[in-house]
């Protein structure tokens, strides 16, 4: 399985570290477009060549969650998942972005491979 | 509706220490795979004078906090391999993403935790600074306290200075049981 993704943290480190965790999983054969904040995102956000997103909630610009928002409005973004990459782990905030933002996981950091592998496996096999 | 406003706390907790005491326990753990040891509060044996990187947040919103994780040069040398799987060189931009991070991270967890003892607070982005005895200073001195913890391998240390609305009085600090020290400022 091949997957463009969309990768967005201010930092840079925190990307490089999403993207080698991903191909860690061996869940799928990714190709990846990095974002600073939630504003370029939504720019290089194409429902037609992005596959996936994995999204960091404390952004300057435009947060993650507002990215998750008004990236849904574009056609055809329903069918693209939204994964939250984040630090914030209140359970308002997981619940905030799962159900008002329209994410379809939420992973804290920092994580494991074994972690992104139990939250997107049952993702991408829905994606198959 | 009229919204609903609820006066900011100006005073920090034996409940709000142990929040922050735990998530800095819990997240060095779990990224340096070490057992994290508690040293006490301002403790003046710590070295906290030394060359190493600071990472600042700013919590707000029923508390008003400002919180600075301190790390040592060669803790953060130590940690860069754990945390990011490879090493990272000490004058890089990539350091200061990882103490960014690394303070993003604690940040959060203590908001969590706040969060399910009714505290509810927002976080700031990360500041970071690079250099050797650095300390933060407010015109207003607020009350302050510094946690301090090591492993074999790493030390580090976490300032929380407490703030309240201008016109609601003092803020300060409560002497809780098992946390030592006082520190209040009129």
């Amino acid at each position: 399985m091949k997957l463009k993704a969309l990768i967005m943290d201010d930092s840079k480190i925190m990307r490089t570290m999403i993207m080698k965790t991903l191909e860690d999983t061996g869940l799928a054969s990714f190709s990846f477009v990095e974002a600073k904040d939630g504003a370029e995102a939504l720019v290089k956000f194409d429902p037609k060549h992005i596959d996936i997103c994995f999204v960091d909630w404390n952004m300057p610009t435009l947060n993650g969650f507002d990215f998750v928002k008004k990236a849904r409005e574009k056609k055809g973004a329903e069918s693209v998942p939204m994964i939250m990459i984040t630090s914030e782990k209140s359970m308002g905030k997981m619940i905030d972005a799962l159900d008002q933002a329209g994410a379809n996981a939420y992973v804290c950091k920092p994580f494991t491979v074994e972690e992104l592998q139990h939250k997107l496996s049952p993702i991408l096999e829905n994606m198959k | 509706m009229q919204p609903i406003h609820h006066p900011v706390s100006g005073t920090l907790t034996a409940l709000h220490l142990e929040c922050i005491k735990q998530s800095v326990l819990d997240t060095f753990n779990a990224i340096s795979g070490e057992e994290l040891l508690f040293l006490g509060i301002n403790n003046n044996g710590h070295n906290y004078k030394t060359e190493g990187m600071i990472g600042i947040i700013s919590i707000v919103g029923d508390i008003l906090w400002s919180i600075t994780l301190g790390l040592p040069k060669n803790t953060v040398l130590s940690l860069g391999p754990k945390f990011a799987g490879f090493d990272i060189h000490y004058y890089s931009d990539d350091m200061g993403d990882m103490v960014g991070e690394l303070t993003n991270i604690v940040a959060g967890d203590i908001l969590a935790r706040l969060d399910a003892i009714g505290v509810s607070a927002n976080m700031s982005l990360p500041t970071v600074a690079r250099g050797s005895d650095l300390e933060l200073f407010s015109l207003v001195r607020p009350p302050s306290m510094r946690m301090a913890f090591s492993t074999e391998n790493i030390e580090l240390w976490l300032k929380v200075a407490v703030g309240h609305a201008i016109g609601t009085g003092k803020a300060h600090i409560l002497s809780p049981n098992g946390f030592g020290n006082e520190a209040s400022r009129k």
